[in-house]
């Protein structure tokens, strides 16, 4: 028989999606404020008169609930909105409305160039069927559409070839330290500095996709059932013992992985398992935490199709600021990728146009243009070093 | 011709917060229904307790610095207006249900065994004592850890254990009694 708490989780959350909640205007909130404003008055007058020292206020009804200063180390959060031109916060965007900044200052890939962060510009014979690609000392691991995983040398030689075992864009991610890790072979994890020497290939029984590094020289999975695991370069094996589905990505810094729940909520947990928060009900995905693991993007889609990136504070969940795509009347291609320790880039096309660029978006609010805007046709949308 | 704005980006002032504000409530009025929803089993008074609380937050938004903390603020104002609106003698004897109790059908013996044990289980949660039921909803639906529950509720974390040992022990205790609470061939 299923646990009690199984059936209730099954059944909250199912009255819960079958509720269709009403719409509630801002005039309406508007009007039951000044009621409630008035109400307070005739009270406060009230309780005047009768010569008590009482002040009732709405200081009284914030409470503790919101600090009057950021926790220590905590940027102070505020939310961002994003004008367009004419600074009405839905008006359309048009991609050369917004500033040119610098370029982009990781490696990228557009139709059939290669742009890297020092401005050079090359055509990899790999480019035309690559999904992602990871740039170290050494040269090149390309995952290419067919799920094959390559390994070229910075002569362009083919060093090893074979069937990623990693499901989604990323088969090959740098732990901004010393190792990295590929799925060039079924069920092992290779794992080695950012040069080709030295590399270890660990057994990893029942791996569906690879996540990312904890510390202490451990490795975040995710078996074929979705569930979160933790395997060691020794090869031990730990459960994390959290009720998730998908495991997203993991942060060597922070020790934290991001993760859908059993219901269905983007979730940020630590490897025993604890949720250290847990994202508000619009949240659709979870991205990818930045390389100190403070920041972690996610995408939200809102009950009217539109759609925003956010930045949040990965230890406390706060929204530090967010961009509503939609609302400017652009979409995002492919996944965002983090730039630096704080900016995102994000590839945007205007709708309904072949008009596509890449922007800047940072936790400091800025919105900012990488590129140029491309108007051609994209043949392929763009793809970046897996860096983050 | 390219035109260049100078800084495509709006620190938030004094005359923005009812956009500010507007924003952030159109963003979040669908998760703090749903909850509500879940706390009182009715989509009229959880319309009325999201409201408040919303008017009670816009009331209050000049002065909140951390807007990242606004949705456990608001997480715990739509808590405790369910709370306050329960303590109203006259809602303690009533309680509406928007969705009718399905009819069973011939062809769908299975479905509709497994719709009654589901709404003979959110029966049963709709008549835990409000504390109870504020409890359950917080950590099986909102996902919260005990700590973040008593947090909410102004209790203690060894009363939040409690009381969700005491709402799953009366859960448990009429899925023992019920058979239409258990799954088909376990009766």
């Amino acid at each position: 028989m299923m646990q009690t708490e199984d059936r209730l989780i099954q059944v909250l959350q199912h009255e819960g999606g079958a509720f269709r909640p009403p719409v509630v205007s801002f005039d309406d909130i508007q009007s039951r404020a000044r009621a409630i404003r008035r109400r307070r008055t005739t009270v406060t007058a009230g309780l005047g008169s009768l010569g008590l020292a009482v002040v009732v206020g709405a200081a009284v009804t914030l409470g503790t609930g919101l600090p009057g200063r950021a926790p220590e180390g905590s940027p102070v959060a505020q939310i961002s909105i994003v004008p367009g031109p004419s600074g009405d916060p839905t008006a359309p965007l048009p991609l050369d409305r917004i500033q040119q900044g610098a370029p982009p200052r990781i490696d990228y890939a557009f139709a059939s160039t290669l742009t890297h962060a020092d401005g050079t510009i090359e055509s990899p014979p790999w480019l035309g069927s690559a999904r992602s690609f990871l740039a170290y000392t050494e040269g090149w691991l390309v995952l290419d559409d067919q799920g094959v995983l390559t390994h070229y040398s910075s002569t362009g030689a083919v060093t090893s070839s074979g069937r990623s075992t990693t499901s989604g864009n990323r088969a090959a991610v740098l732990d901004h330290s010393e190792f990295y890790v590929g799925y060039a072979h079924d069920k092992t994890v290779t794992v080695g500095p950012p040069t080709a020497k030295g590399e270890l290939t660990v057994a990893v029984p029942d791996m569906n996709r690879f996540v990312g590094f904890l510390t202490g020289h451990r490795v975040v999975y995710s078996d074929h059932s979705g569930s979160a695991k933790v395997i060691t370069f020794a090869g031990k094996v730990r459960d994390v013992p959290a009720p998730v589905t998908a495991v997203i990505d993991a942060s060597p810094v922070q020790n934290l992985i991001s993760a859908v729940s059993a219901t269905g909520r983007v979730i940020v947990i630590k490897p025993d398992g604890t949720i250290k928060w847990t994202m508000p009900l619009d949240v659709a995905s979870a991205g990818r935490f930045n390389s100190d693991g403070r920041l972690l993007w996610t995408r939200s889609e809102g009950a009217n199709g539109s759609v925003s990136v956010a930045i949040h504070d990965a230890l406390s969940g706060d929204r530090l600021t967010h961009f509503r795509l939609t609302d400017h009347h652009l979409e995002l291609l492919g996944e965002p990728v983090w730039e630096d320790s704080s900016h995102l880039l994000l590839a945007l096309r205007e709708q309904g146009t072949t008009s596509v660029a890449l922007v800047r978006f940072g936790a400091d609010r800025s919105i900012v243009r990488a590129t140029p805007v491309d108007t051609s046709a994209a043949r392929r949308p763009f793809i970046f070093s897996v860096s983050d | 011709m390219a035109v260049s704005v100078p800084e495509v980006e709006l620190r938030v002032s004094s005359r923005d917060y009812d956009a500010d504000f507007s924003e952030w409530m159109t963003a979040r009025q669908a998760w703090l229904l749903r909850t509500a929803y879940l706390l009182c089993g009715d989509t009229h008074t959880a319309e009325d307790i999201v409201q408040t609380a919303l008017a009670k937050i816009y009331l209050a938004w000049p002065r909140i610095e951390i807007r990242g903390a606004v949705d456990a603020y608001a997480r715990r104002a739509v808590v405790n207006e369910t709370t306050s609106l329960w303590r109203r003698a006259w809602k303690r004897h009533e309680t509406t249900r928007d969705v009718l109790p399905e009819q069973a059908g011939p062809d769908h013996r299975d479905q509709t065994h497994q719709a009654a044990q589901h709404q003979a289980l959110w029966g049963l949660v709709n008549a835990l004592p409000t504390r109870q039921r504020a409890v359950v909803v917080l950590r099986y639906y909102e996902q919260l850890t005990e700590a973040e529950v008593a947090q909410i509720l102004g209790i203690s974390a060894g009363t939040v254990k409690s009381q969700c040992s005491r709402a799953l022990a009366t859960l448990r205790r009429h899925s023992d009694a019920d058979p239409d609470l258990l799954p088909r061939g376990e009766s």
